[in-house]
């Protein structure tokens, strides 16, 4: 009978197989026996008869313990959850294999939860979510069908699947009260545990803007499908692809530290700088160009999903920010021509909105001689040789008195079409600087600005790093642009003789927006929505718990705002939630019993075990009652009569049994 | 009703509760959170939704019709239920017992259930009430709910094989005709334990070397007795009244009137109807008497041919 | 609906008809009547018991006349012959040939006095023609009379020269009737007034025969529901499993009682059963088909099972 119970527990394990799979933390050729072992778990548990067969198996599964245990012993804490994890879905198949004969399946229920919890720090991402949804349901319906079979011969096929049936709207409840709760309870989400970050997650990095570019960070990269930045034309043209929030000066041979940082570097005024205005926004005019404020030329509309970002995201040309009413957000000036947010721990929301204006062309800075200098700065160590023999050689195949732009459109240009783009922890990417250069190894986009600025300084051309996001995904649903956390990028602007700043961008763009995506099908389109919404609830903190509140409160209010528009629909939803209802009462109770009892309740009357509604109906008439009350009860148990007891109203049939 | 934790809930508690130490020891994280709650909804829906189909559960009658000690029968249980209900498992509470009946995978709406009693040893015991217990949906938790309903388990002998063995120790059957019919011969039988010596062939017995009987027609006009004499021991009555009760649950198939007589009974039984209750109560409950205990008492009619 | 017949009745009226002309000549309960007369309709036979001089011929001989019908009275002692009851075949020296002599019982209603006092043999002879509405007289079948209508009178059983009825001779009789002592009031009508002949004489018939059969079919048309059917369940049930009841209520008991129930509803002017019927009618349907343990009268143990069991809203 426990032959019943089984189909489940194989489904249970091959999803905890795919929950590792998912991770992607172990190699699928050590995942691929496993796989064979459970979907040949039917027929392999059959030769657990034979006592050589169990002998054969028991000593595998512990010679795959003991190198497991000694794998996991002599390499680090990494490698060490992994090992766990292989761990987890071998006993998973052990268990599988043995079940009936040995063992019960309890431990399989609780060992599979196990794995989905560890994996939930692996791996929290979309796939995570889909695959714990269908655990849910196969973990529900195997436990429902293990209380069953527990019974026995009384199970047959359609008592398993009634138990099937009602295990979809037990997981479905479920589902749904965790996810209500997930919203509703208060709690800490700062908390640090005893333990600190020990069981957080080490092994990889977020793609995502950072206040230093550390090339040496060799770790994978996490492309998040987190919204960042949801940005609108106000005349509906195109957006600017490339949105600056942080400039980087000085490079050591392997970090890059920010414009502003190291002594006097923000006195350094390499751009037009900001003025406040009294209506609060800020404005700029170019150096050196009288005539007081440009004219504003394009407008766009910007809102910044999580405003902890701290850096303000603008295109280079933009003349004047108006931030949009936001309480406890302040912003600062940056010499790089940015802005820095500063926000008090009482804000009222978590995201923030600015309107941009952008002028057609960058303004001109007057340059010095120390600017110069400053941007054309190497360090002595950490310049790989072969920049200086690719830089000659570059500067050799120009004329002699070419001018800043072509210089730095050559050098772009070679590396776009001789360098490869890669991420790191994917194979063939670079271990260093100088593999990338030399050509042997891929890079992404920090080392394709870095090569490039290393060459343009090299050639005395002054240049900075830039770290921003790539706006290149079109947003269907407001016809804007979004820009998730996978779109951070890094790319060069150097500075032109009259003293303009040049965007450069050495990364090949096919490469890019191919790696990260863009809406394509109606598929793309609703799995990108599906991980908008995991990453709010992955990422999801007081702020966004308040916000969530916050719209479900307004709701009622909202709703009642937009009644009239919305009448219609809003009567179709009432009216079939209402049929429903009714419907399922009616199921339930005959509307002229509830009838008849709410009558009986309401002329102060209890019904009597063993009386029938006329005997009740004496009762009512020799007793006191108020007129009206017991006219009612006379209708109630008059309708009452026609509809239980008397004949039906498709005359002909009177039968009964 | 009342709830217990069933082993695998009590696992389960123990791995919420050390999931949930982890999980303070560790910083906030949203996933961990998620997982936690899942899990300790899944228990409360569990004993929710078990509670829920024991509601909607009412049992309206009960009936345990008579039966064989140390042989299964069934049980019938009239149930009305509301809504689809699993894993249902009934126990007849009795005087200080409590008899398992097999559980019923699940059932919906007003039927009724025959179930198989367990053997029981012969007596007669009232059940105070039925039990109905449930794991549905997760194991987790056990709801049991009681209804208190009599009824009267009459487990009377088993009935012996129709055989001669237990006519030796004392126990008349009258529906063997050696010695109790007319005096025309129907044929001739090998000799069994306690036909009359009259009833000898000799002549036959001679030529075969073993005992020969007469066997003659049964009376149409006298009525046989089957006669239980409860002077003795308890070993020596127990096989006499799996005798006698084969023949009172033969006599559905009987043609004569039957007079059935023991200390302090006489019963006289229709023939081609079922044994009356009241005869297989006292065949359940019946106890040897000491030797110096009247003999059985007399039937109404004169005649009445059997030995005790 | 009733089928547009003609011959249609006015069942309520005919109830109170046939009520007051009982009430005009013998003193008799109404809760007595209505069970009478709901066997009448619903095609059953009455058991009547209770001391002798109570009325019992006299009510059978006022229902035979108000239907119009031929009434017929077998005394049963105990050694008469089927061939009594039933009627047989003579020889006719005159005609040269044999010639059937029809009994008792072919008429409307017999009274048939007694019937604990004649043979089992008689006795299930009279049960039989009750039972099938004909009888077999040398290989001939004959139709009893249309309605035929059986009251059964029988004495306590602690009288002397009694046989007892088996259980499912009893199980023949739809109704079973007591009949006390008249109250004061009804005994006093009597005595106050004319001879009970001369009353008798004077009842006029309220229906025909042929009036009786036609109201029969609509009481075949009487709907029951399926809560109904579910209380009759449970109250049969409950007779069943009760630890005190030797023999509960049968299936046929429990179509008898619903058969009954039905001739109320009709005579309710209803085509479908209600609960009161069911009721109604309980103990008289009921009562002489449940056995005790100790021999008691079923009838406290039943009211008691149906103060108990719930009505199937």
């Amino acid at each position: 009978m426990r032959d019943r119970l089984l189909p489940f527990l194989l489904v249970l394990t091959l999803l905890d197989l795919a929950f590792v799979q998912a991770t992607e933390v172990v190699a699928t050729a050590e995942l691929l026996p496993l796989w064979g072992l459970t979907v040949a778990a039917p027929w392999l548990r059959r030769l657990q008869r034979w006592l050589w067969c169990r002998i054969a198996w028991n000593g595998g599964v512990l010679v795959v313990f003991a190198l497991l245990v000694r794998h996991a012993t002599t390499s680090g804490l990494l490698h060490m959850l992994e090992d766990g994890l292989v761990l987890a879905v071998l006993c998973q198949v052990h268990l599988l294999n043995n079940i009936g004969a040995r063992q019960r399946p309890d431990l399989v229920f609780f060992n599979s939860l196990l794995v989905a919890f560890v994996t939930s720090f692996f791996a929290p991402d979309l796939s995570w979510s889909v695959l714990f949804g269908l655990h849910a349901f196969a973990l529900v319906a195997a436990l429902q069908v293990n209380v069953l079979v527990r019974r026995g011969d009384a199970v047959d096929g359609a008592a398993v699947r009634g138990a099937v049936h009602h295990a979809v709207g037990q997981a479905t409840a479920a589902l749904v009260l965790t996810g209500a709760l997930f919203v509703l309870l208060p709690r800490d989400f700062t908390r640090q545990g005893w333990l600190g970050d020990a069981l957080g997650d080490p092994g990889t990095a977020e793609a995502g803007l950072a206040e230093r570019i550390h090339l040496d960070d060799a770790r994978p990269v996490q492309l998040g499908e987190q919204v960042v930045v949801r940005i609108r034309a106000a005349d509906g043209g195109e957006v600017p692809s490339h949105w600056r929030a942080i400039a980087f000066a000085t490079f050591d041979g392997a970090t890059w530290f920010p414009q502003e940082a190291g002594p006097l570097g923000s006195r350094f005024a390499t751009d037009p700088p900001w003025d406040r205005q009294p209506d609060g926004s800020w404005r700029r005019t170019a150096r050196g160009e009288p005539g007081g404020h440009a004219t504003a030329e394009r407008r766009f509309r910007v809102r910044l999903h999580d405003v902890r970002a701290g850096r303000l995201p603008l295109p280079l040309p933009a003349t004047a920010v108006h931030p949009r009413a936001a309480a406890g957000v302040m912003l600062d000036t940056r010499s790089f021509g940015g802005f820095v947010m500063l926000t008090t721990e009482d804000a009222a929301t978590n995201a923030f909105e600015y309107d941009v204006d952008v002028a057609g062309a960058p303004r001109a800075v007057a340059v010095t001689g120390r600017t110069r200098e400053r941007f054309t700065a190497l360090p002595e160590r950490g310049v790989p040789p072969t920049a200086h023999a690719l830089a000659q050689q570059l500067r050799a195949a120009l004329p002699a008195d070419a001018d800043v732009p072509a210089i730095a459109a050559a050098a772009s240009d070679w590396l776009q079409q001789n360098r490869r783009y890669g991420l790191p922890g994917e194979p063939g990417f670079a271990r260093n600087l100088g593999e990338f250069l030399l050509g042997t190894g891929a890079g992404h986009c920090e080392y394709f600005a870095t090569a490039l600025a290393i060459l343009l300084r090299l050639q005395a051309v002054p240049c900075r790093v830039v770290g921003g996001w790539l706006a290149h995904e079109s947003d269907a649903t407001d016809g804007g642009v979004v820009v998730r956390s996978r779109d951070a990028h890094a790319w060069v602007e150097a500075l032109a003789e009259d003293g303009r700043w040049l965007v450069l961008d050495a990364t090949p763009a096919a490469d890019v927006t191919a790696r990260r995506g863009g809406a394509a099908s109606w598929w793309d389109a609703s799995w990108r929505g599906l991980e908008d919404l995991w990453s709010e609830v992955v990422g999801f903190d007081g702020r966004r718990r308040a916000d969530w509140l916050q719209t479900l409160l307004a709701l009622p209010g909202s709703l009642a705002q937009q009644a009239w528009a919305n009448a219609p629909v809003l009567a179709a939803t009432l009216a079939l939630v209402g049929l429903l209802a009714y419907r399922r009462r009616r199921r339930q109770h005959e509307p002229a019993i509830v009838e008849y009892e709410r009558a009986v309740r309401a002329a102060g009357l209890s019904l009597l075990e063993g009386e029938t509604p006329r005997e009740l109906l004496r009762r009512a008439d020799a007793g006191a009652i108020e007129a009206a009350r017991l006219q009612r009860l006379h209708r109630a148990v008059q309708n009452h009569e026609r509809q239980r007891y008397g004949r039906p109203a498709s005359a002909g049939d009177g039968g009964t049994t | 009703m009342r709830v217990r934790l069933t082993e695998l809930g009590a696992k389960g508690l123990l791995l919420l509760a050390a999931l949930e130490v982890a999980f303070l020891a560790t910083s906030y994280s949203n996933l961990f959170f998620l997982l936690i709650v899942f899990c300790a909804v899944l228990g409360l829906l569990g004993l929710a939704s078990a509670l829920r189909s024991l509601r909607a559960l009412s049992v309206l009658a009960l009936e345990v019709p008579p039966g064989p000690a140390h042989a299964a029968r069934p049980v019938r249980l009239t149930l009305a239920v509301r809504r689809r209900t699993f894993d249902l498992a009934f126990v007849l509470e009795t005087d200080g017992e409590e008899i398992p009946l097999p559980a019923v995978a699940t059932v919906v709406g007003l039927t009724t259930l025959a179930l198989d009693l367990p053997p029981q040893p012969r007596g007669v015991r009232t059940t105070r009430a039925v039990r109905a217990a449930t794991r549905f949906p997760f194991g987790l938790f056990e709801v049991r709910r009681r209804w208190p309903l009599a009824a009267e388990c009459i487990t009377h002998p088993a009935p012996a094989p129709a055989t001669a063995g237990a006519a030796q120790r004392g126990c008349g059957d009258g529906s063997s005709s050696a010695g109790s019919g007319t005096a025309v011969v129907a044929g001739l039988r090998p000799f069994r334990a306690g036909d009359a010596v009259r009833d000898v062939h000799w002549k036959a017995t001679a030529r075969r070397g073993t005992p020969i009987a007469k066997e003659r027609e049964p009376d149409a006009g006298r009525e046989p007795a089957i006669v239980v004499d409860r002077r003795g021991t308890a070993a020596e009555l127990e096989p006499m009244l799996a005798t006698a009760t084969a023949a009172v649950l033969a006599l559905g198939t009987a043609t004569r009137t039957t007079w059935f007589r023991s200390q302090g009974l006489a019963l006289r039984l229709a023939p081609g109807t079922a044994a009356p209750r009241e005869l297989l109560r006292w065949l359940a409950t019946a106890t040897p008497l000491p030797a110096d205990a009247p003999p059985p008492d007399r039937a109404p009619l004169p005649q009445e041919a059997t030995r005790a | 609906m009733p089928p547009a017949n003609p011959r249609t009745l006015d069942a309520p009226a005919l109830r109170a008809d046939l009520t007051r002309n009982l009430a005009d000549v013998v003193a008799v309960p109404p809760t007595a009547v209505e069970p009478i007369l709901c066997a009448l309709v619903a095609g059953g036979h009455v058991l009547l018991e209770g001391i002798p001089g109570i009325g019992k011929t006299l009510l059978a001989r006022t229902i035979a006349q108000s239907i119009a019908g031929e009434f017929r009275r077998i005394q049963f002692t105990n050694d008469v012959m089927p061939g009594d009851v039933t009627g047989s075949a003579v020889w006719r020296p005159d005609l040269g040939r044999f010639a059937l002599v029809r009994g008792p019982l072919f008429a409307n209603v017999v009274l048939a006095d007694e019937i604990n006092r004649t043979s089992p043999r008689t006795l299930s002879c009279l049960l039989e023609a009750m039972e099938s509405g004909q009888v077999s007289i040398e290989g001939r079948t004959l139709e009893l009379g249309r309605p035929f209508l059986v009251l059964a009178t029988r004495n306590p059983v602690e009288f002397h020269g009694t046989f007892p009825v088996p259980e499912a001779a009893l199980d023949r009789f739809l109704v079973r009737v007591e009949l006390a002592y008249p109250e004061a009031v009804f005994e006093l009508a009597l005595y106050g007034g004319r001879d009970c002949e001369a009353r008798l004489r004077e009842v006029r018939p309220v229906v025909d025969c042929e009036q009786l059969v036609a109201l029969r079919a609509q009481v075949d048309e009487v709907a029951v529901r399926p809560a109904i059917a579910e209380y009759v369940y449970r109250v049969v049930q409950a007779t069943r499993v009760h630890p005190d009841v030797q023999l509960g209520a049968s299936p046929r008991a429990a179509l008898a009682w619903l058969r009954a129930a039905k001739g109320r509803a009709t005579f309710d002017g209803r085509d479908y059963v209600l609960p009161d019927d069911l009721k109604a009618l309980a103990l008289p349907a009921l009562a002489h088909r449940v056995f005790r343990r100790d021999g008691a009268a079923a009838a406290p143990l039943l009211a008691e099972i149906l103060q108990a069991t719930e009505v199937p809203l």
